[in-house]
């Protein structure tokens, strides 16, 4: 039914436009013709900017060429208009593609330069290359192959085939290819996309087209010059694309509509034309964000999900079982700016296992992820997939030699439908072949994904999420499957559903790689453990091994367990009160109803497993998170509706995990700059925190950038607490740090406890935490699970809310 | 020869260079530019013409009051076609920038005229002439001016509150929301600024250039052009990369003509960021998964 | 809302167009006689454009407040902003022609969009009227019939003229040029250039800038140590202005000699104290005693513009100047050919016997061989006093 209207309207517009250039051979003929080239131009930038996702400010250089080549060859060769079209197309694409090779070496603004010092140069060689180009009179007599009415009935047809032919090429390999690296670069190298010849396939055709409606302006006027093409024509084409609907098939006709016609209708204004037609594009850009086919398709056309044929599950089990190999890293090592964050893991992954990497926050897990599967170059060691090296390869060829993996935060491309995310996998960066739909359908059945596969990804809520690129990963028939954090976010149903999942694509023969927090699906499913720490193996073996191993033990809740806990104090006053507070990121939903109280004067300490929500709390609480649901009172003081800073004014400062210190800056300013909250800062403050915090007297001047990881996160805490807090909130302070430096640093802490400081301490070292907390909160799956005194929450519950099971509620 | 190629590329360039900081500033603390950068330096001389010439107010009046109409156009630019296109996770700012300069553009068209004006200056009208060269005062006071300011921005930023605020906001702006900084006032303020660094410039290039209402748009191109060479990040770099635009600027013409000029500038530019693809001064960006 | 196809629309526009042209036809009698102009009404010539649209109203005025045209029908003018882009004025000469019916084009300051509307109305039948710019090939195109009229300077002979001023008032041995950087400044570099080689000189160079630069004195620098004895400059006033700027600036006491672009916009105030010694050529001039065409002329306009308060107010007076004797011209080839109808009019020119007109008494201003209707006779050269133009003396 759709294809029917599309198909009478369609013609209804050609005959349309066939009887106006036939009838009105004049003016409406050339309005008609220019707006033809103009949409040209626009389905060709379509393919830059709609699909590869790159601006360029150049196109009128491009139309310059291809119009001065047809001029050229026909007023100066001889050649017919027919010989000269193709020729002229041909120096475009020539021309568009050694430009590619400085231009795509660089992108976003830079790109945009780029493309603006070209269309300026064409301008300037135009003029002055005057034998051949006329100069700045331009050339005259550019003979056309037909009459006004004919040529312009000719850019018509050919803008209509271009414009069919942009159809079917966003969904062709090519084009999914170019979405997929503007909406996921990583996550497309990570399906075998190679990004230079994609992006510059994109920047030579949106050339070509150009070249191509340079051509027929050429013979449409019969006249060319360089003031023909000046710059602002580019932003003018640009505007096309952005008014019509970037990646709209019918997004450059209606903008090439608005930029050719609006001016007309305009034309009685005369000189105040231009005044009306900037404040009207405004007006467009304000109330039509995705371009005007935008939200004409979204008023007419309702996303419907036909009915899919049963899938076959057997064809997805026979493509993914098609190759077999195991993953081995040996002394894989690799140092940033001088800290060593994966220092020398070996690790094997045989097929038909799986095999968890887990290990405490900041211990290189994804590091190491990274390093086999080629998104970042080892300093040293190898890695080899089925028996063939691929250490230091790019990611897309480690891809195509059978290494596919999931990211921490799921990139789907967002852009694209469910369908073309998975059919992208089993093209892998391929420009041609096929992409069966019934075979992407049976993947998705596979990873039991039963959504619309029409959608776009971007509209996923989060497991949906995980569930498509896992069946994006699989269809590039991997050997090695490796899998970053996938339960992360996902509810207890949906993470039993995925391992058994995982377990069912071992048992397929994939060596699948989970690199994951949630110890209880680890424990679960996995045949083999590999545990860092501190980017070291320190434990290696199946799950009851790891999980009795003494070493994993310290790795996970630290060390030297302080004594006991502190003497009980009766509670202070309600400070702090949060009620029912739900948050999350986007789509992903991580609190649910958390409902806590901080005493003022108090120590309240907040466990849990990674994932548990814990940092996305201080974050809610903070304000780095809006909007949030529930409650959030300081006081009398209601903070949920406001933005962090207001938040920070009252009183309720947070210091962040990973220390967030200003690196640049030095340590007086980071500090100076804790004080912001009060009128009253004096510099006498700053030894007040030197006598607290020794270590950072002889680095005071030094760049915090610098300072070692302890250094820093004293730097973050001093800087906290010169804002005078109500309440300090401390996010995984003692993270990545040395023993005697976290030592050092909870000593600060017990004194600011009894200084009387309200504090709410997130901490993996539980027990350091315990020592010094009056209460205590349990998170998990985003809900607080357990509550009670320091006392009560000591024991073997935290064990197994840390190594995987399930805590119980105490209290 | 070389004398008035070094003369006037460094008077031009140090303009260049003065528009092109208004992009820094911008861009470092939101990653956002006016494209219409060209439309500040435009409005900064019209109202100043206006005031000056058109009311006979004297200089000392016109100028802050030139001034402060471009910060608060600055202001208009960052609401009104910034912030809404930011919040909604788009970059059409790019194009509603460009947008809203036509629109300034031709509404000064129809306000001030479409006649170029001269400002009169006393700086601009006696040439110092020394030998086969002659400079305005003027010449020598523009650069003056320019690596005055960009001192005067670069002790704002290292020695005032603001400007730490604004340098804790460039690098960490969640860290600096949680030291009670409010970024999003920090931005709009930044618009100001650069509006009226951009003002600045179209004073200072009055007298000896014209005031006219499209006087703004080759001055916006040539100082995005010198941004992004700078490395658009680095205030000294961009400075250091006007001055150097001004100067191979005025060589070509100088020895190669002027029809080879903005050929070569352009190339140069290409070939720059070929060798230094995030600007000369530029500092990487380190790519992420 | 823009204007956007629907398929109804698209349908039914065919049909309305074919039917409007027949109406229009059969209402003809009544309607006004519309005069259509494309000039540059926006951008950096935009002052041309509105010098233009005076000088074509205040003649049009005068030929209303006497009964119109053709027994009683109304002249009304039609603007169309070309924004200096020969593509934009191509497009808006076709839709004057083909939808607003015009029965003659008015053309403005820039070349290019001129040489992109000769072929338009050669084919159209339409008579296109140049009243600015000054590319030979204009009126010189080789079309049979050619459709295409002037009343404006012709750079083969400006540049004869310019050359000749400047070798026997200065005695150049070695001009050197300064040319602007478009279509307008390249027929001047060819007629220059030409000009030159008639009167057995050699050029020092020619040196081109943009009506953007801010800064001349590289290419100046360059003329100078060529050795160039005068400056010949050709270009509009604002960037002109520039030039004298950077020769004041370089302090290089140089006589110069001027294509009339200078006097399109407020040279005196633009060039500061060195205007008054650029000598340059003009067709009219509202200063100084003025016949009673003139006198007419200049009532009307500062009846009709309140800001044009005496003779330096009006700006550019070569645009209104040769714009109003174009557009009478035009009303008497009217009357001669009985007709609005294209090949009528132009019938209608080549008949004009004589007229008294502002710029000086024309007679038989259009022939077969010449369609320029001034020739090098009709130029004077001047300068500035302040703000006056003043004829060189002496």
């Amino acid at each position: 039914m759709k294809a029917i209207v599309t198909i009478v309207a369609a013609v209804l517009v050609g005959a349309a436009a066939v009887a106006i250039c036939l009838l009105a051979p004049g003016y409406y003929a050339y309005l008609l013709g220019t707006l033809a080239t103009t949409a040209l131009v626009g389905v060709g930038l379509n393919v830059l900017l709609g699909l590869a996702g790159e601006v360029s400010l150049g196109q009128a250089g491009f139309l310059a060429l291809g119009a001065y080549g047809v001029g050229i060859l026909t007023t100066k060769a001889g050649l017919n208009f027919w010989a000269a079209l193709p020729l002229a197309v041909l120096l475009v694409a020539a021309i568009s593609a050694a430009l590619s090779i400085p231009a795509l070496r660089v992108t976003g603004p830079y790109l945009a330069m780029v493309t603006i010092a070209f269309g300026f140069i064409v301008e300037s060689v135009s003029v002055e290359w005057r034998d051949l180009t006329g100069g700045s009179s331009g050339l005259v007599g550019i003979p056309a192959p037909f009459g006004t009415g004919g040529t312009a009935l000719l850019a018509c047809g050919l803008c209509g085939l271009a414009l069919l032919w942009f159809h079917y090429f966003a969904r062709s390999p090519l084009g999914l290819a170019m979405q997929a690296i503007a909406s996921a670069p990583a996550a497309a190298r990570g399906v075998g996309i190679s990004a230079l010849p994609v992006r510059t396939a994109a920047f030579v055709l949106a050339a070509v087209a150009a070249g191509l409606a340079g051509g027929l302006q050429a013979a449409l006027t019969g006249f060319i010059a360089p003031s023909s093409f000046p710059f602002s024509q580019s932003i003018l084409f640009l505007l096309v694309v952005v008014v019509g609907g970037a990646g709209r098939t019918l997004g450059p006709l209606v903008g090439s509509a608005v930029v050719v016609f609006l001016p007309e209708v305009l034309a009685g204004l005369a000189e105040y034309r231009l005044l009306v037609f900037g404040a009207g594009l405004l007006i467009v850009l304000w109330a039509a964000p995705g371009g005007i086919a935008g939200a004409v398709a979204r008023l007419l056309m309702p996303r419907q999900s036909a009915p899919n044929p049963k899938p076959d599950i057997d064809l997805a089990l026979a493509h993914i079982t098609g190759a077999r190999g195991s993953l081995a890293a040996e002394g894989v090592r690799v140092a940033f700016g001088g800290v060593i964050a994966v220092a020398g893991v070996d690790m094997t992954a045989q097929p038909g296992r799986v095999t968890s990497v887990i290990g405490p926050n900041g211990a290189g897990k994804t590091t190491l992820l990274n390093l086999v599967s080629g998104f970042q170059r080892p300093d040293s060691g190898i890695v080899r997939v089925g028996g063939r090296e691929i250490t230091g390869q790019p990611a897309h060829d480690v891809a195509r030699a059978g290494l596919a993996r999931t990211f921490q935060t799921a990139q789907p491309f967002a852009g694209l439908s469910v369908l073309d995310n998975v059919r992208l996998g089993l093209l892998r960066g391929s420009w041609r072949g096929e992409a069966p739909a019934n075979l992407a359908r049976a993947l998705l059945s596979l990873v039991g994904y039963s959504g619309s596969q029409t959608a776009l990804a971007a509209t996923l809520p989060h497991v949906d999420r995980r569930l498509v690129e896992i069946a994006r990963a699989l269809g590039t028939a991997p050997a090695v499957l490796l899998l970053d954090e996938p339960a992360a976010g996902l509810n207890d149903a949906d993470t039993a559903k995925l391992g058994g999942l995982l377990q069912r694509l071992a048992r397929a023969g994939l060596a699948v790689v989970l690199v994951e927090h949630d110890m209880s699906l680890v424990m679960s499913i996995s045949d083999e453990i590999v545990v860092l720490d501190a980017g070291r193996r320190i434990a290696a073996g199946p799950p009851a091994v790891v999980r009795n191993d003494p070493a994993v033990k310290v790795a996970y809740l630290g060390a030297e367990v302080p004594a006991g806990s502190a003497a009980p104090r009766p509670a202070g006053a309600p400070l702090l009160e949060v009620g029912a507070l739900g948050a999350g990121y986007g789509p992903l939903a991580v609190l649910d109803q958390v409902s806590l109280k901080v005493g003022r004067g108090e120590v309240v300490a907040l466990f849990g497993p990674n994932g548990a929500g814990k940092s996305t709390l201080m974050k809610a609480l903070s304000g780095l998170i809006r909007p949030v649901t529930g409650t959030i009172h300081l006081g009398s003081l209601e903070l949920a509706a406001l933005p962090a800073h207001l938040v920070a004014r009252a009183g309720l400062i947070l210091v962040p995990e990973g220390r967030q210190v200003f690196p640049q800056l030095t340590v007086a300013e980071n500090l100076r700059l804790g004080a912001t909250r009060r009128g009253d800062f004096v510099s006498a403050e700053i030894e007040t925190m030197l006598v607290r915090f020794p270590r950072l007297r002889p680095r005071l001047n030094t760049a915090a950038g610098l300072l070692s990881g302890g250094e820093q996160q004293m730097l973050a805490v001093a800087r906290g607490l010169l804002a005078r807090p109500e309440v300090l909130l401390l996010d995984e302070p003692s993270l990545g740090l040395a023993p005697t430096v976290v030592a050092e640093l909870f000593e600060q802490f017990t004194r600011l406890r009894d200084e009387g400081m309200t504090l709410l301490i997130v901490d993996q070292m539980a027990d350091y935490a315990l020592a010094i907390a009056d209460r205590g909160y349990v998170l998990g799956g985003g809900r607080v699970v357990a509550q009670g005194n320091a006392a009560e929450l000591r024991g073997a519950m935290l064990d197994d809310a840390y190594l995987g099971a399930v805590p119980a509620v105490v209290n | 020869m070389l004398a008035t190629a070094l003369v006037s590329g460094l008077s031009l360039g140090s303009i260049y260079g003065l528009i092109a900081l208004g992009f820094t500033l911008t861009f470092a603390v939101s990653g956002t530019v006016n494209f219409a950068q060209g439309s500040s330096v435009m409005l900064g001389a019209v109202v100043c013409h206006a005031l000056a010439v058109g009311l006979h107010w004297p200089m000392v009046a016109a100028v802050p009051v030139a001034l402060l109409a471009c910060a608060v156009w600055g202001l208009v630019v960052e609401r009104i076609a910034v912030r809404p296109f930011v919040a909604r996770g788009t970059n059409s700012w790019l194009m509603a920038t460009v947008a809203l300069g036509i629109l300034l553009d031709n509404v000064v068209m129809v306000l001030f005229g479409k006649e170029p004006r001269a400002l009169p200056s006393s700086l601009a009208d006696d040439p110092w002439v020394i030998g086969n060269i002659g400079i305005f005062p003027l010449q020598v006071v523009v650069p003056l001016v320019g690596l005055g300011l960009a001192l005067l921005v670069h002790l704002g930023m290292h020695r005032t509150e603001l400007g730490l605020k604004l340098r804790a906001a460039v690098e960490n702006p969640d860290a600096a929301r949680l030291m009670s900084i409010d970024v999003t006032l920090l931005i709009a303020l930044t618009y100001a600024a650069a509006a009226l660094l951009a003002g600045i410039g179209g004073i200072l290039i009055a007298p000896v250039y014209n005031v006219a209402y499209d006087m703004g748009t080759l001055f916006g191109i040539k100082a995005f052009a010198v941004a992004i060479l700078g490395g658009l990040t680095n205030p000294w770099g961009v400075v250091i990369a006007g001055l150097g635009y001004g100067l191979v600027e005025a060589c070509a013409t100088t020895w190669l003509g002027s029809g080879s000029t903005q050929i070569v500038t352009f190339s140069a530019v290409i070939a720059a960021l070929v060798l230094a693809p995030s600007g000369l001064f530029g500092r990487r960006t380190r790519v992420r998964v | 809302m823009p204007t956007k196809f629907t398929r109804r629309q698209a349908l039914v526009l065919p049909a309305g167009i074919a039917l409007g042209s027949l109406a229009g036809r059969a209402a003809m009698a009544a309607e006004p006689v519309k005069i259509g102009l494309v000039a540059a009404l926006s951008g950096a010539s935009a002052k041309s454009g509105e010098g233009i649209t005076r000088g074509l109203t205040i003649a049009i005025d005068e030929i209303n407040a006497k009964g119109g045209v053709l027994g009683g029908r109304m002249l009304e003018l039609v603007r169309r902003d070309d924004e200096s882009n020969p593509v934009k004025g191509q497009t808006a000469a076709r839709e004057l022609i083909d939808k607003e019916g015009v029965a003659i084009l008015f053309g403005g300051i820039d070349s290019p969009v001129s040489l992109a509307i000769v072929p338009v109305a050669n084919a159209a039948q339409v008579p296109f009227m140049g009243v600015w710019a000054a590319a030979t090939n204009i009126t010189r195109n080789g079309a049979n019939p050619n459709f295409i009229f002037r009343v404006s300077a012709v750079d083969v002979l400006v540049d004869r003229a310019l050359m000749k001023y400047a070798t026997t008032k200065f005695g150049a041995k070695t001009p050197g040029l300064m040319l602007v950087n478009n279509g307008w400044g390249e027929s001047n570099l060819a007629g220059l250039t030409a000009a030159a080689e008639a009167a057995g000189i050699k050029l020092a160079g020619a040196e081109k800038f943009d009506d953007k630069d801010a800064d001349m004195t590289p290419q100046l620098q360059r003329l100078r140590d060529a050795g160039a004895d005068t400056v010949i400059l050709v270009g509009n006033a604002a960037p002109g202005a520039q030039v004298i700027k950077s020769l004041q600036r370089s302090a290089w006491t140089v006589p110069i000699v001027s294509h009339w672009g200078i006097s399109g916009g407020r040279f005196p105030e633009l060039a500061g104290s060195w205007a008054g010694k650029v000598h340059f050529i003009q067709t009219y001039s509202f200063f100084g005693p003025q016949n009673d065409v003139g006198k007419q002329v200049l009532a009307a306009l500062m009846k009709k513009y309140p800001d044009i308060k005496g003779p330096g107010d009006v700006t550019p007076p070569v645009g209104v100047a040769n714009a109003y004797d174009a557009m009478q011209l035009t009303a008497l080839a009217m009357a001669k050919a009985g007709s609005t109808e294209g090949a009528k009019l132009r019938e209608g020119f080549l008949a004009i016997e004589s007229y008294q007109g502002l710029i000086k008494n024309y007679t038989k201003p259009f022939t077969d061989a010449n369609h320029d209707a001034l020739n090098e006779n009709d130029y004077v050269m001047v300068r500035y006093n302040g703000d006056q133009i003043e004829p060189v003396t002496g």
